[in-house]
């Protein structure tokens, strides 16, 4: 079974387990108990993916950021009237594009309304091709590392964690899914994902200054 | 550790295996680490365009500025789940309690009828009955005014429906007659 690019639709349906978006829930609800840090891990998670969005209203990168940096606070400010109706990053990217519009109107600009994303058509919204890139030059070059970085450790690795990390990266599949069609327990598939990212991350390390001043 | 937060953020983690990770992530920076990581990874192998790593300073620059949330828990907020037959059952319970109150506030104490007691019928057969029975004493004026005057604290006029635990005196008008 694949999900597609939102790939939370079908993690973790099993018995016990927990989806992405309980998991959210669960950050939610101790940022609302005044865990800053469970934010810090919701903004860590989904800014990229925000910023992305953003960028089909904002065309200057620094203002793209700015922007994502403003709909966090936002969202922050507004998180105990947030009640788990939606799934968190549906409720956010409905931020994310109302302090786009706000943005947009106080620079007397137009929102380009051809692209326009309804807050509703969150969950399932995926970057597209023609979406531009929101890369600052100094980004610009360390993305191009990094995805680097990231591809050739791909093709390095054993087959079975190669095999195993694109099925659930770029594929979107369930643990579940990858054990039936990689044949293994699920609890080898956990690992073998487990494995194949700490590969990469060990990889990346020296490209991300991960100190407190630079955190990616 | 590591493990759990990669199965985490696949959100592939059972209910009781959560409180470890969610734990290491808010006090162990390593942890925090791994978390940032796994998802720069992710996004990369999606083609998302990075933001610079300025952009998620600021934000943390600024939610540090931020006063701490003290929303009340959703789940405390939610009412808990009832079985079925709950409701029926609570509203069941609550009238019975309403009617055993009454009954013990309203109800006749017994040998404090609404009438005088007709001890003359009493059934004089069961000799233990006899005992119990209250005794027949000739009052005097003096007797009845004073019971007249405190008859508002008599157990028949209580609305406590506690059990009286004392005497009742009742008035034989037709006794007295000759």
């Amino acid at each position: 079974m694949q999900c597609g690019p939102a790939r939370v639709c079908c993690a973790g349906q099993a018995g016990g387990q927990l989806s992405e978006r309980d998991i959210d829930r669960q950050l939610v609800e101790r940022a609302q108990r005044g865990d800053k840090r469970a934010f810090e891990l919701l903004v860590e998670k989904y800014q990229r993916k925000l910023g992305r969005l953003l960028a089909r209203f904002i065309r200057d990168p620094a203002e793209v950021e700015d922007v994502t940096q403003e709909a966090f606070i936002k969202a922050y400010r507004a998180l105990p009237a947030f009640r788990g109706d939606s799934a968190f990053y549906t409720w956010l990217y409905r931020i994310g594009i109302n302090t786009a519009k706000n943005y947009l109107m106080a620079l007397r600009r137009r929102a380009p309304t051809s692209t326009e994303v309804e807050a509703e058509d969150a969950e399932g919204f995926e970057e597209g091709e023609q979406l531009r890139d929101i890369n600052t030059p100094e980004s610009m070059l360390l993305s191009k590392e990094i995805a680097q970085t990231v591809n050739a450790t791909i093709d390095e690795l054993p087959e079975e964690l190669r095999t195993a990390i694109q099925l659930r990266e770029i594929e979107g599949m369930s643990y579940e899914d990858i054990a039936r069609i990689m044949d293994c327990p699920i609890g080898t598939v956990r690992s073998r994902i487990f494995r194949a990212r700490e590969a990469i991350a060990e990889r990346l390390r020296p490209l991300l200054d991960t100190g407190k001043d630079r955190r990616w | 550790m590591k493990s759990q937060i990669s199965a985490l953020m696949d959100g592939e983690l059972d209910a009781h295996e959560l409180h470890e990770p969610l734990a290491a992530l808010r006090d162990d920076e390593g942890a925090r680490e791994s978390w940032r990581t796994y998802h720069l990874i992710s996004d990369a192998l999606q083609g998302r365009a990075l933001l610079s790593a300025d952009c998620l300073h600021r934000v943390v620059a600024r939610l540090a500025q931020e006063p701490i949330l003290v929303a009340p828990h959703p789940s405390a907020v939610r009412p808990p789940e009832r079985a079925p037959w709950f409701v029926p059952s609570a509203l069941a319970a609550g009238v019975a309690a309403v009617a055993l109150v009454g009954w013990l506030a309203f109800a006749p104490q017994q040998g404090a009828g609404p009438g005088p007691t007709p001890l003359a019928q009493a059934p004089a057969a069961p000799t233990i009955e006899a005992a119990k029975a209250p005794a027949s004493v000739p009052l005097t004026t003096a007797s009845r005014d004073y019971l007249l005057a405190h008859q508002a604290f008599s157990s028949r006029n209580s609305l406590l429906g506690l059990a009286p635990y004392v005497r009742s005196v009742s008035d034989d008008a037709a006794a007295r007659k000759p």
